[in-house]
C-alpha cells in the first residue's frame, strides 16, 4: 500500500514538473509578443523622448549599456585588436555617455549562442555576422531593420555593391558591412622564378592558370596547386568558377538550382581534370582552410587558393616571396572570385535599439573601420576607403579591390543558404573524392549535380 | 556467455553473488518489514534528472511535432503544431534530409557497434594486463589515463592531423617502413568510420579499462588461490571467477559504450574538417546539429532526435533484457 | 620442466609485447601533441616534417597565457569539474543503492527513464534547457546561463544516469548479506549502508567521480552557449585559438600539454583506490 502510495505521489510530483515546465514554455510564448510589438515601435518612441533617461541634453543615452559580440580575431593581432577595442569602448563612453561591454566568441559556436540568444529574445545588442549569415538570422525576424539609420551609418552610397548584397535582406539593410575579403589565388615567386614562368596578372585565362599549373608541377615533381575540398570553400571554388563560365547558381529568383547545366559540369569537371592530371594533390579532398595555409606557407605547392586574410600570415613567414592574383577568367570572361565578409547588426529584441545604433555609428564612422579592419588585415566594404594609407602594405588589397568590383560570383542572399551550402559541399566533396579513389567522368557529374540539383530544389520550394 | 556447470567445483566458490539469489525474491518483503522508503534514497536523483533532463527531453520530443524552426525562433508563441509532418519529412526520399537521415542512421548503428565492441574488446584485453603485478605498473596505469585527458576537440584535431594522406604522421611511418607505396586516405569513404572508430578507441578506452580494472580489484585473490590449489588452469580460473566477477560492470560499461558512440559528435565533427563529413560517417547527432543549429529547423531536429531514441532504446532494452537474462539463467 | 620454462618465458615476453602496444597507441598520439606545442606555427604541415620538431621552440607556452585568459578557464573548470563531480555522487549514490537493494513500484521504468535520457542527441535538449533557464531568471531574479553553477546544475544531472548504472553495478557486485549482518547487529539500513557497504565500492565510486569530471571537463556543446568569457571553461576557451581563417595548432597544444600534466599526477595519487587489496578481502564476506 505504501509503495502504491509513494509511486503515485512520484508520479505526480513528475506531472507537476513537467505541468511547471509547460507553465515555464508557456511564459516564453507570451514573453516574446509584447517584446515584438514594443520593438518595432521602440525606434520611433526612443527618437521622441530621448531614452526616456533624464540626462542632459548632448548625452541623452548616458547610462545605457550595450553590450556587443565579437568574434575572436586571430592570435597574432589579439592585443592590437583588443587595445583598438579599448579605446573604442572609451571613445563610445565620451561621446554618448553609453558603457559598451564587449565580449569575445569563438567562430566555432558564436551562431549557436545569437540562436539562442533570438529563441530566448536576450543577450548581446550587437553582434558580429559572417557573409551567409545575414539573411538567416534576419528571415527569422532576429535582427532590426538598420535603412532607417543609414543616414547616420554613411549613408548607402559609400558600400560596395557586394557589402550592401550581403548585408540586405527583403529589400533593407540588416547590417551594416565591416570589412573581409575575397577568395583568391595565391602564388610563390619564388616557385615560379626557378620555373621560368611569368607572374599571373588578374586578367590571366583559365588555359593560362591550366599551363601554369602544369608547368609547375612539372618543375617540382609533385602536385603544384592547393583547393580545399572538404569546407565551403569546395562550392565557393565552384560557384565563381560556374559565373565567370557564364553559369548561374541559381535563377534570379531564386527558385531554382541552375548549377547543373553544362557551365556547371564542365566548372566542375576541370577540377576534376586537374586532379586526373595530377595538378592537385590528391589529398585535397580531405583539407580544409587550417591545412592548405600551412602547406603553401612551406612551399610544398606553388599556388593555392585562400582567403584575403591569409595576408598577414604570409608577410609574417613568407618574407614576401608570395603574390595573390584574382581567379583566372573564364569562358564568359568575367571576373572570378567569391567575396566574403563580416558585418555588424542589431538584434531586435533589444531594448535601447537607438542606443544601440548610435555605438554603431561610431563603430562603422570611417576612421574606427580603418583601425579595425587594418589590424585584423581585411579590407572595408566602402568604396571611399579604398585608397587610405592603412591598406597601403596589403598586398591582397588591389587583388581584392578588383574581384570586389569586377566579381559577380556573389554567395546568394537566400535564407536557407546555409542548407544550400552544406549540401552542395557535401556533394561536391563526394565527387571529388570519387575523382580521388575512383574514376569520374562527365556523366557521373552531370548525375551528381542532378541530383544535388533536386535537394536544393526541394529546400528552395520548402522555404 | 555463461554456464552454469553443476558439478563444477569452482562455481559456488566462485561467485558468492550467487548463493544470494534467493534473497533477490525476498528483498521486496524484506524492505516492506524494515518499513525502507526508497522514496529518500532517488528522491534527489529523481528531481534533478527530472527538471534538467526529462523536462527538456519531453519538451524537445513535443518540439519534433512543431514547426519550430527558422520562421518563428522570435516568437516561440506562434509555434504550430503539425502532426507528423517532421517524421514524414526525415523519411521521405528525394530529399535533403530524407536522403541523409537514412544514410547517417545506418552508419550511426554501424559505427556504435563498432565502436561499442572494439572498445570492450581492448579495454578488457587491457584491464587484465594492469591486474598483473609487475614492476612500473602504477607509472604504465597512470600514462595510459592520458588519452581521456585530452579534451575531445583536442583530440579529433590530433587524430585529423596524424590521419591526413599527405602530410599526415601515419601515412609517413608506414611508408618509412615500407608497408605502403601509395597513401592510405584514412578521412575518406569506407575508412573514414574506421578511422572514427580507431580515435574513439583512443578517447575511451581508458574509461572501459579502468570501471574493468575496478571490478577485477574486488575480486578476491583467495579466490584465485583456491582455484589454482584446485588444479584450475588459467583459462578455467578466468571463465569461472574473473568472468563473472566483472560480468556487472561489463555489462554496464557496454551499455555506457553505445551510449557514447551513439551520441558521439565532437570527433566526427572536427576530425573530417567541420562541415559535412564524408557518407555515412555524419553521424545521426552531427545532422541533428546540422539540421537545428545550421538551418534552424528545430521541429525537423527534434523529430529525427526521436526516431534516434525509439531505435536506440529499442536496441539498449533488447541488450539489457539479454544480458539480464543470461544472469538469471 | 625445459618446456613449461619457455612457455613461461613467451608469457612473459607477449605480456610485455601486448603492453608496449597498448603503450604505444595510447601515448603516440600524445607525443605528437607534445611535439606538435614545440613547433611553429606551420611548421607541422610539410611532407617531410620529422616527427619531432628539429629545432624546437618554447614560444607556445609563453605566448598561450597572453592570447587567451587559460588560467582563469582552467580554474572555472576545475570549479565546474568539481562541484559536478560532488554533487553527481551525492545524488546519484543513494538512487543507485537503492536501484540495486530495494525492490518498488516504478523501478524499471525509472531505470529506462534514464537511459532514454542518454539515448536521446543532448544537442536537442540545448534549446530547452537554455530557454528553461532564461525563464527561471526571469521568475526567480536568479541568474543561470553565464554562471558556474548554472554549468554545474546542468553537469551534474548530466552524469547522474552514468553515475546510477555504474555505481548500481558496484553495488550489485557486493552481496546483500554484509549489510543484514550489520542491521542485524542493530544499524539502521542507512548506517549499514554508509558504514559497511560505501567503503566497499570507493574504487567504483572513484572511477566514476572521473568520469562525471572528465564529462564535465570536455563538453564544449553546452558550455559554450551557457558561458560568457568570464565563466568559459578550459575544453571551450580552447575554441579561441582558431580564428576565421586557421586554427593556431602549436598553442592549441601547448596549451593542452600543460594541462594534462596536473591532472595526471592527480589521477597517479588517486590511484591508490583502485589498486588491490583495500577491498578484496572484505568482499569476500
Amino acid at each position: 500500500m505504501k509503495k502504491k502510495l509513494l509511486s503515485s505521489l512520484l508520479a505526480m510530483a513528475l506531472t507537476a514538473a513537467a505541468l511547471s515546465g509547460c507553465g515555464n514554455a508557456g511564459q516564453t510564448k507570451q514573453d516574446p509578443a509584447p517584446g515584438q510589438s514594443a520593438e518595432s515601435e521602440a525606434p520611433k518612441q526612443d527618437a521622441q523622448e530621448p531614452g526616456g533617461q533624464e540626462e542632459t541634453a548632448d548625452k541623452p543615452y548616458a547610462g545605457t549599456t550595450v553590450l556587443m559580440n565579437l568574434n575572436t580575431p586571430s592570435e597574432s593581432v589579439r592585443e592590437k585588436f583588443d587595445a583598438w577595442l579599448a579605446d573604442l569602448q572609451a571613445r563610445v563612453m565620451e561621446e554618448t555617455g553609453i558603457e559598451l561591454k564587449v565580449e569575445m566568441v569563438s567562430w566555432g559556436d558564436y551562431l549557436n549562442k545569437h540562436l539562442t540568444s533570438i529563441a530566448s529574445q536576450e543577450g548581446p545588442d550587437i553582434i558580429q555576422m559572417g557573409s551567409s549569415v545575414p539573411p538567416v538570422i534576419a528571415a527569422a525576424g532576429g535582427l532590426l531593420d538598420l535603412t532607417p539609420y543609414m543616414d547616420g551609418l554613411g549613408g548607402m552610397d559609400v558600400y560596395c555593391d557586394v557589402g550592401k548584397y550581403y548585408c540586405s535582406w527583403d529589400g533593407k539593410m540588416m547590417a551594416i558591412p565591416w570589412g573581409g575579403g575575397g577568395r583568391e589565388m595565391y602564388f610563390n615567386k619564388d616557385i615560379f622564378d626557378a620555373a621560368g614562368l611569368e607572374y599571373p596578372t588578374n586578367d590571366w585565362t583559365f588555359e593560362e592558370f591550366e599551363q601554369n599549373a602544369k608547368a609547375l608541377t612539372e618543375h617540382m615533381g609533385k602536385p603544384a596547386l592547393a583547393l580545399m575540398g572538404s569546407a565551403n570553400d569546395t562550392t565557393y571554388y565552384f560557384w565563381s568558377q560556374l559565373v565567370t563560365d557564364g553559369g548561374a547558381v541559381l535563377s534570379d529568383d531564386m527558385t531554382k538550382a541552375r548549377f547543373n547545366e553544362q557551365e556547371g559540369v564542365d566548372a566542375v569537371m576541370r577540377i576534376v581534370d586537374m586532379y586526373k592530371n595530377g595538378y592537385i594533390p590528391s589529398s585535397f579532398a580531405e583539407s580544409t582552410v587550417d591545412d592548405i595555409l600551412p602547406t603553401f606557407i612551406n612551399g610544398e605547392v606553388a599556388m593555392a587558393y585562400g582567403s584575403a586574410s591569409w595576408w598577414q600570415d604570409l608577410v609574417a613567414n613568407m618574407e614576401g616571396n608570395w603574390g595573390t592574383v584574382a581567379m583566372p577568367v573564364g569562358k564568359a570572361g568575367l571576373a572570378n572570385g567569391t567575396v566574403t565578409m563580416s558585418a555588424f547588426g542589431i538584434m531586435s529584441y533589444t531594448k535601447n535599439p537607438e542606443a544601440s545604433a548610435e555605438v554603431l555609428k561610431i563603430l562603422a564612422s570611417p576612421e574606427e573601420i580603418v583601425k579595425s579592419t587594418a589590424i585584423l588585415g581585411w579590407i572595408p566594404f566602402r568604396t571611399d576607403l579604398e585608397n587610405d594609407p592603412a591598406y597601403a602594405d596589403n598586398p591582397a588589397k588591389d587583388t581584392f579591390f578588383y574581384v570586389a568590383k569586377e566579381s559577380k560570383a556573389y554567395i546568394p542572399q537566400y535564407q536557407a543558404i546555409s542548407t544550400v551550402l552544406s549540401t552542395s559541399t557535401k556533394y561536391l566533396n563526394g565527387i571529388f573524392t570519387q575523382a580521388v579513389t575512383g574514376e569520374v567522368d562527365e556523366a557521373y557529374v552531370k548525375q551528381q549535380l542532378d541530383a544535388l540539383a533536386t535537394e536544393v530544389d526541394n529546400v528552395l520550394a520548402e522555404n | 556467455m555463461r554456464r552454469i556447470d553443476k558439478n563444477d567445483p569452482y562455481e559456488n566458490g566462485g561467485r558468492e553473488e550467487i548463493s544470494f539469489r534467493p534473497l533477490i525474491a525476498e528483498r521486496g518483503r524484506l524492505v516492506k518489514k524494515k518499513k525502507q522508503k526508497v522514496g529518500v534514497w532517488i528522491l534527489p536523483a529523481l528531481v534533478s534528472m527530472s527538471i534538467i533532463q526529462f523536462l527538456p527531453g519531453f519538451v524537445s520530443i513535443f518540439m519534433g511535432f512543431t514547426n519550430l524552426g527558422v520562421q518563428n525562433i522570435t516568437n516561440i508563441g506562434s509555434t504550430k503544431f503539425v502532426g507528423l509532418r517532421n517524421f514524414i519529412g526525415i523519411f521521405k526520399k528525394g530529399t535533403v534530409t530524407g536522403n541523409q537521415f537514412m544514410i547517417s542512421l545506418l552508419g550511426t548503428l554501424e559505427y556504435t557497434f563498432l565502436a561499442t565492441v572494439v572498445t570492450f574488446l581492448f579495454g578488457l584485453g587491457l584491464a587484465l594486463l594492469l591486474n598483473q603485478d609487475f614492476r612500473g605498473r602504477a607509472f604504465v596505469r597512470a600514462a595510459l589515463i592520458v588519452p581521456w585527458i585530452v579534451p575531445g576537440v583536442v583530440a579529433a584535431f590530433i587524430w585529423r592531423l596524424m590521419f591526413l594522406s599527405d602530410y599526415g604522421v601515419i601515412n609517413k611511418l608506414l611508408r618509412h617502413a615500407g608497408l605502403i607505396k601509395e597513401n592510405i586516405f584514412w578521412l575518406l569513404e569506407d575508412k573514414a568510420l574506421m578511422s572514427l572508430v580507431i580515435a574513439h578507441l583512443w578517447s575511451n578506452l581508458p574509461f572501459v579499462m579502468i570501471s574493468i580494472l575496478a571490478a577485477l580489484q574486488t575480486i578476491s585473490e583467495e579466490l584465485y588461490e583456491a582455484c589454482k590449489i584446485d588444479g584450475g588452469n588459467v583459462f578455467q580460473r578466468f571463465w569461472y571467477i574473473t568472468v563473472p566477477g566483472i560480468k556487472n560492470v561489463s555489462v554496464m560499461i557496454v551499455l555506457l559504450s553505445f551510449i557514447k558512440g551513439a551520441g558521439e559528435f565532437t570527433l566526427p565533427y572536427v576530425m573530417y574538417g567541420r562541415s559535412a563529413p564524408p557518407g555515412k560517417a555524419n553521424l545521426i547527432s552531427i545532422l541533428v546539429y546540422q539540421t537545428s543549429f545550421q538551418t534552424w529547423e528545430f521541429g525537423q531536429g527534434a523529430a529525427m532526435s526521436c526516431v534516434v531514441l525509439v531505435i536506440m532504446l529499442l536496441l539498449a532494452v533488447l541488450y539489457m533484457r539479454l544480458a539480464m537474462q543470461e544472469e538469471k539463467e | 620442466m625445459k618446456r613449461t620454462k619457455i612457455l613461461k618465458i613467451a608469457a612473459k615476453t607477449g605480456f610485455a609485447l601486448a603492453l608496449l602496444a597498448y603503450l604505444t597507441f595510447a601515448l603516440f598520439p600524445f607525443f605528437v601533441m607534445v611535439s606538435m606545442s614545440f613547433s611553429s606555427k606551420f611548421a607541422i604541415m610539410g611532407s617531410d616534417t620529422p616527427i619531432w620538431p628539429k629545432n624546437p621552440i618554447l614560444t607556445n607556452y609563453k605566448r598561450m597565457w597572453e592570447v587567451v585568459p587559460l588560467l582563469k578557464y582552467i580554474k572555472n573548470s576545475l570549479i565546474v569539474c568539481a562541484a559536478t563531480v560532488v554533487f553527481s555522487l551525492l545524488m546519484s549514490v543513494p538512487a543507485s543503492y537503492a536501484l540495486s537493494r530495494f525492490r518498488f513500484r516504478g523501478k524499471k521504468t525509472f531505470s529506462v527513464s534514464i537511459l532514454a535520457t542518454q539515448l536521446f542527441p543532448g544537442i536537442t535538449m540545448l534549446l530547452p534547457i537554455y530557454l528553461m533557464y532564461v525563464n527561471f531568471t526571469k521568475l526567480t531574479g536568479i541568474p543561470m546561463t553565464k554562471t558556474l553553477h548554472g554549468l554545474v546544475i546542468a553537469f551534474a544531472t548530466f552524469g547522474i544516469p552514468y553515475s546510477i548504472w555504474m555505481l548500481k553495478s558496484y553495488f550489485d557486485s557486493i552481496p546483500d548479506e554484509l549489510e543484514q549482518a550489520a542491521m542485524i547487529d542493530g544499524c539502521s539500513r542507512t548506517k549499514a549502508m554508509v558504514k559497511v557497504v560505501l567503503p566497499l565500492v570507493v574504487p567504483g565510486m572513484v572511477a566514476t567521480g572521473l568520469y562525471v569530471f572528465l564529462l564535465a571537463w570536455n563538453n564544449i556543446l553546452f558550455a559554450g552557449v551557457l558561458t560568457d568569457q568570464a565563466t568559459r571553461t578550459f575544453a571551450t576557451g580552447l575554441q579561441e585559438f582558431a580564428s576565421e581563417s586557421s586554427t593556431e595548432y602549436g598553442l592549441l597544444m601547448a596549451a593542452c600539454s600543460v594541462t594534462t600534466i596536473p591532472i595526471v599526477a592527480l589521477f597517479f595519487a588517486f590511484q591508490k583506490y583502485f589498486v588491490g587489496g583495500m577491498t578484496g578481502g572484505a568482499v569476500k564476506g
